[in-house]
């Protein structure tokens, strides 16, 4: 398997393959094309463009799809927290919730280049203190300011402008962008060969037996996951942000 | 047969326009009511008891 490490070593890659069907991206991609706090979002555009720019159309699983809109959910809730805090006093009867966002504030702070979003247990936190503070209307307030409803409503129709297309398939079946069927036990014997997380394991199986020659990622536990030489993917190529 | 699907390219742009809606999202000034409700102070609270006690004597009378 070949590693890029550039929009250069992409290119030239690029020049040497007929009929490129398409790329497999993981959702680290997805998502630092679309905040720019992201430590990669100026080279995640640099990379969409020279393959834009090709007409080769951008996979994703189903998983990922789910994933992305779950991290623009919650840096959406970590913003508008950080909004609200910058105009709250501290001497606020609300204490615990004045806590809580501060908390946000600096975890934002500290850890600017890799864009930090809140975990699920703090937003549930966040969540029943929001509606300590009065009822359910003070979710629902925060709610309709930083998730707009109207992002979501759209959400299927900017996939498509996003030029975002997704694998889904059955158990034991094909397709045509598929070399042999996809199995779960593949996915799941992925895992435990190389450690990887279900939807990691998931990206990697696709990948190997798609006939996509190219996977996109933020994630460098990919080029270790195929680096063995008696793999059938000598050719495919990896290129890490 | 099978029908062929139809595959998405990315409109020009179409990701830079998400990622500035979603910073432009992301900075709005919270509502005033929502803040009026999480910048409640204890003087303000006793405040509001006493002008609820001054507004309904007849309960006070009754007693």
């Amino acid at each position: 398997m070949i590693v890029l490490k550039s929009t250069n070593d992409l290119i030239s890659y690029l020049a040497n393959i007929d009929n490129v069907k398409g790329y497999v991206a993981d959702t680290g991609f997805l998502y630092a094309l679309s905040f720019d706090d992201d430590r990669l979002h100026i080279s995640a555009h640099d990379v969409l463009e020279t393959l834009s720019d090709l007409d080769i159309p951008l996979y994703a699983n189903v998983i990922s799809r789910m994933e992305f809109i779950d991290l623009i959910f919650r840096k959406l809730v970590t913003n508008g927290i950080i909004q609200v805090y910058d105009n709250m006093t501290s001497n606020t009867n609300h204490k615990n919730l004045w806590n809580l966002f501060k908390n946000v504030r600096d975890q934002n702070t500290a850890s600017k280049s890799t864009s930090y979003k809140v975990d699920e247990s703090r937003l549930k936190k966040i969540r029943f203190e929001l509606e300590q503070a009065n009822s359910s209307l003070s979710w629902k307030r925060f709610c309709e300011t930083y998730m707009e409803d109207k992002l979501y409503n759209e959400w299927v129709f900017i996939e498509e402008q996003l030029g975002l297309n997704f694998i889904e398939i059955m158990e034991g079946n094909i397709s045509n962008e598929f070399n042999e069927p996809l199995y779960w036990s593949d996915m799941v014997k992925v895992m435990g060969k190389h450690g990887l997380r279900g939807p990691d394991a998931m990206i990697a199986n696709i990948f190997a037996k798609s006939k996509f020659p190219l996977l996109i990622t933020t994630d460098s536990d990919f080029e270790k996951c195929f680096s063995d030489p008696l793999d059938d993917i000598a050719n495919k190529a990896i290129y890490i942000l | 047969m099978t029908e062929k699907k139809k595959v998405n390219l990315p409109q020009k742009g179409a990701w830079r326009k998400l990622a500035e809606r979603l910073k432009e999202i992301g900075s709005r000034k919270p509502p005033k009511d929502l803040m009026d409700i999480l910048n409640q102070t204890d003087v303000q609270k006793s405040e509001d008891k006493k002008i609820a006690v001054s507004i309904n004597p007849q309960n006070e009378l009754d007693m």
